[in-house]
């Protein structure tokens, strides 16, 4: 059996590769309650995020006479799809209702300061190819996630140095860190740091 | 997804010294959930407008993004 300081080194938490002793998987529990609900959040958001280049052709027009209107910069743009359902508002694929112009418009509710003080439309991104506007959008909706991912991590680190400062908390950050770039399709390729030997050469230098 | 209201921490302050702004509580700094649930919307698109530069945030010790809430009151008030 593994053991390091005299503590079972055996605990691997979900989507990490780190072995954690008792006393980190601890540190690691506390710190990832701290993010918990932000990291289904992510996790959920990831997975529409993942599916947003095939929600276009899911998902067909609706008819002229069912279609829902969303009134952004004073123009009422023609709802085509539903890309994203946030905890507070939406992101739709949106049509110009007289020019051939696309419009990625995220819809907040009417009850929001942040609508009651820019609208309840607000358009991200407009262009002429519907395809090409979902395909930029879900690069920069996968910026958004990673940059969320970063974030708890951060959140996270201030737990786990704060209150386990004796349980190793770089090594609990690394097994957070893994499971959060994992979340949103990335891992973490930590090197271990490469051992340096002295090499005492003597007589003729190698 | 039901949201409770974060906790507030008023005790955390920004770090800058403040720029003429006489309301003492646009100095507090908020979690970005703070500031989602403050404004009404999620975590999701506070990042977003600070992506777009809508926002401009501040970072705690551990490298978290905080929104000074002057940012958000500028933000509510720029779109009146």
């Amino acid at each position: 059996m593994l053991k390091r300081k005299g503590q079972v080194v055996g605990s691997i938490v979900p989507g990490s590769t780190v072995r954690l002793t008792p006393g980190q998987l601890n540190a690691y529990t506390a710190a990832f309650e701290a993010i918990s609900p932000e990291f289904d959040e992510l996790r959920q958001m990831q997975r529409q995020v993942d599916k947003l280049p095939h929600t276009i052709l899911e998902q067909p027009s609706s008819s002229p006479d069912t279609v829902a209107t969303i009134a952004a910069e004073g123009i009422e743009w023609q709802s085509q799809a539903q890309l994203l359902t946030l905890p507070k508002s939406a992101v739709l694929l949106c049509r110009h209702p007289t020019e051939n112009e696309f419009a990625i418009i995220q819809r907040f509710p009417a009850d929001s300061a942040y609508a009651k003080a820019n609208g309840q439309g607000e358009i991200l991104l407009k262009g002429a190819d519907a395809g090409h506007l979902v395909g930029e959008y879900a690069g920069w909706a996968q910026h958004t996630l990673r940059f969320m991912a970063s974030n708890l991590v951060s959140k996270a680190q201030c737990v786990a140095f704060e209150q386990f400062p004796e349980h190793n908390p770089g090594r609990v950050m690394r097994a957070i860190s893994e499971r959060c770039l994992l979340a949103v399709g990335e891992s973490l390729t930590v090197m271990e740091p490469v051992r340096q030997t002295t090499r005492h050469a003597r007589g003729i230098g190698v | 997804m039901a949201s409770s209201p974060p906790v507030m921490n008023e005790e955390r302050q920004q770090n800058q010294p403040s720029t003429g702004d006489t309301m003492a509580s646009t100095s507090v700094q908020l979690t970005v959930s703070e500031a989602a649930y403050t404004i009404g919307v999620d975590s999701f698109t506070i990042l977003g407008l600070i992506q777009r530069g809508k926002l401009k945030p501040a970072r705690s010790p551990s490298g978290e993004i905080m929104v000074p809430k002057g940012e958000l009151i500028r933000l509510i008030e720029k779109g009146r």
